[in-house]
């Protein structure tokens, strides 16, 4: 799926669907919403849109390794060719290189890439207006040349919750490589108790915009 | 004074561009009641929390 429209509806359908039965099971319910760079956009869209259907906005949505809307680049990296695509992902870092180096991974992989940056076009012009009551947790990593920590605290115009930002150490994938100092973040937001990560984190003081 | 329970949190992953629901794989021990969206894997690869008895 390739329109920013259409997926944010029918991923919001999906979780939607997912989150009422889920309340069904357990009573009660709260959720959250973790995206990481592409998937950051993506993630508060859908988030804002299940919350329009359900009245229920998420507990609070993280946001990592990604700059906000209006700051973001135009993707032309669905244009490129196959070789390119793959030698840019390579570089990255974010793939295995057992995917990268097997022939049918790597069709799926540029299928997959160019589906979602093909996705990502849009953001600039179709997200930048994106708006949540949700609390905002900006997670960024020092050394990410995409998504430095200055420019992602201006995820704070979407939001009207309040904002806390942590910054840790590494690169852009530094958040999905440690998931359990991510996950320990996240349980110290959502349980009060701050987990069994081991990773230092700079906390930013909390934001009330 | 103890604080009352906190309920379940159900835990919406969105990864990066080109990356599928194995990349939070490592994630599900972790957060078994996470759950990831792509475009092409609805949020269902976790079960639901268990009913309170």
């Amino acid at each position: 799926m390739t329109d920013y429209h259409a997926l944010v509806k029918t991923l919001a359908a999906h979780l939607t669907a997912d989150l009422l039965t889920t309340r069904e099971h357990s009573g009660t319910l709260t959720y959250a919403t973790f995206g990481h760079s592409f998937g950051a956009t993506l993630s508060l869209a859908v988030a804002a849109a299940v919350t329009q259907e359900t009245g229920q906005p998420p507990a609070r949505a993280y946001l990592s390794a990604a700059l906000p809307p209006r700051l973001q680049p135009p993707d032309n990296l669905a244009d490129l060719p196959d070789e390119d695509l793959l030698a840019k992902t390579a570089a990255d870092g974010g793939t295995p290189p057992q995917v990268l180096a097997h022939p049918a991974m790597r069709t799926l992989l540029l299928r997959m890439l160019r589906q979602d940056h093909t996705v990502r076009r849009a953001f600039p012009t179709e997200a930048a207006t994106l708006q949540t009551t949700a609390p905002l947790t900006l997670i960024a990593a020092r050394d990410d040349p995409y998504a430095p920590p200055e420019a992602m605290r201006q995820w704070a115009a979407h939001t009207t919750g309040p904002i806390r930002q942590v910054t840790i150490p590494g690169g852009h994938f530094a958040a999905i490589h440690h998931p359990r100092d991510t996950l320990a973040l996240i349980a110290a937001d959502t349980t009060g108790h701050p987990g069994d990560g081991t990773r230092r984190a700079e906390t930013g003081e909390p934001h009330v915009p | 004074m103890t604080p009352p329970p906190r309920p379940p949190l159900r835990l919406y992953l969105f990864p990066h561009a080109g990356a599928t629901s194995l990349l939070y794989r490592p994630w599900q021990p972790l957060a078994p009641t996470a759950s990831t969206c792509t475009a092409s894997t609805p949020p269902a690869a976790a079960p639901a929390p268990a009913k309170p008895p």
